[in-house]
């Protein structure tokens, strides 16, 4: 028996260069439509303590991508944020909580982690991965033991002296993996 | 969380091909290697929740939201509207909806962008809504136009609009762009060539809706966005032995 579904997803189109018209109007300059741009959701008092993340986006040839929004999914906590380049930083940052060890239902062990997603002109479908904190122990992590042993830093954000600091290389050397979900 | 919480895979031969050489900014922004399939549970079957506290009242109203007192955009005037569904039909409801355009002479309101056409002093650009309770939506607007681009000698975006849309869970966010019915630049277009397959294109491409047109007031178009749906079914005949 096959499952078609009734209907087919919309497929998805590039970005493009100016989502930020769209995704954070009043940081580029629409500052009268919206009170303020949307930048999280899921935000309480009672989760733990936000986590500084800066994050750099590269593309194959090294260049950062500037126009890119990454935006960040936490589930344990139904938390959200989003982020576009800050130039003062010269990179993304976003502020998570961090989640704790989880045990899934078939017993599957999972490292603290947070979903990210990108998009930019180029990206033709947003791009997913995980991104894992650098003091915590991952050996257990089931999804980490099915990527490549090489590849699995490309998961892992360095601690620094204000927090964290991840790479996504879209393409080459370092390229980050990227999940089909 | 229950099997029935799986969404279908993506069906990857659907969707545009992460590396497409002919629009050119793909090429090095796409990954090399192949991506890593994991069941959709492990990026969670929730999303973000939006009130309808966020929403102001001419949020979805792009042609009065930026507009100077007594003025108002150039272009022709038009109401976009449809319903948000899932692949199986069912109606998602209370989901947000971000958009984005150029006005009607093709220039967006954004520092990057350099067409000499001119910005329009009434026209922003963006607009914003939650689905109702049947998954419908609507936003009045007006007609963006065509622009040239720097992809190739001659390039010209058709005329389109960017969606951006959550879904109920993380695993069904999706933005992507709308074009209009009878636009002889779209099969010209390198973006909208990312996708190989007809029908896909097609159901990008919103209709002409006279049904909702108002006489002397503006033209409607209907655009449906599908988003991805659950796969309790296939569950259900693999536990039947199949």
């Amino acid at each position: 028996m096959t499952d078609e579904p009734d209907l087919r997803e919309n497929p998805s189109q590039t970005a493009g260069p100016y989502l930020h018209i769209g995704c954070t109007p009043n940081q580029a300059g629409i500052d009268q439509v919206f009170p303020g741009d949307l930048m999280r959701a899921g935000a309480r008092e009672d989760l733990p303590e936000l986590q500084n993340v800066t994050i750099q986006v590269l593309d194959g040839q090294g260049e950062a991508v500037r126009d890119a929004m990454v935006e960040a999914w936490v589930a344990p906590y139904g938390y959200w944020c989003r982020s576009v380049y800050d130039e003062a930083l010269d990179a993304f940052a976003v502020e998570v909580p961090k989640p704790g060890f989880e045990t899934g239902e078939q017993g599957e062990m999972s490292a603290p982690h947070v979903m990210l997603w990108v998009v930019a002109r180029g990206i033709n479908l947003g791009l997913l991965t995980r991104m894992y904190f650098a003091d915590d122990d991952h050996a257990s992590d089931e999804v980490l033991n099915r990527v490549d042993k090489e590849r699995r830093n490309t998961l892992i954000a360095e601690c620094t002296e204000n927090g964290y600091a991840f790479d996504i290389h879209l393409q080459g050397d370092q390229e980050t993996v990227f999940f089909d979900l | 969380m229950t099997s029935e919480d799986l969404f279908r895979p993506r069906d990857r031969k659907w969707h545009p091909q992460e590396k497409t050489p002919p629009y050119k900014s793909s090429i090095y922004r796409s990954p090399n290697k192949p991506l890593l399939y994991l069941s959709s549970l492990a990026g969670d079957t929730r999303g973000p929740v939006f009130g309808h506290d966020l929403i102001g009242e001419l949020d979805n109203d792009l042609v009065r939201n930026f507009a100077q007192s007594g003025g108002a955009p150039i272009g022709p005037r038009i109401v976009i509207h449809g319903r948000v569904l899932d692949e199986n039909g069912n109606p998602v409801p209370n989901t947000l909806i971000e958009i984005w355009q150029a006005n009607a002479a093709g220039k967006y309101r954004h520092r990057n962008d350099d067409y000499l056409a001119p910005l329009d002093p009434n026209f922003g650009g963006c607009g914003r809504t939650l689905t109702s309770g049947s998954g419908h939506y609507e936003f009045f607007t007006v007609q963006p136009g065509a622009y040239p681009w720097p992809n190739h000698e001659n390039a010209w975006r058709p005329m389109h609009v960017h969606f951006s849309v959550f879904g109920h869970a993380f695993a069904q966010r999706l933005i992507t762009q709308m074009y209009f019915e009878g636009d002889p630049l779209i099969p010209l277009c390198p973006i909208v060539n990312t996708l190989q397959d007809p029908n896909a294109i097609d159901q990008l491409t919103a209709r002409l809706d006279m049904n909702r047109a108002v006489s002397m007031d503006h033209l409607a178009y209907r655009f449906d966005i599908i988003l991805r749906g659950r796969n309790s079914t296939l569950f259900e005949n693999r536990l039947e032995g199949n």
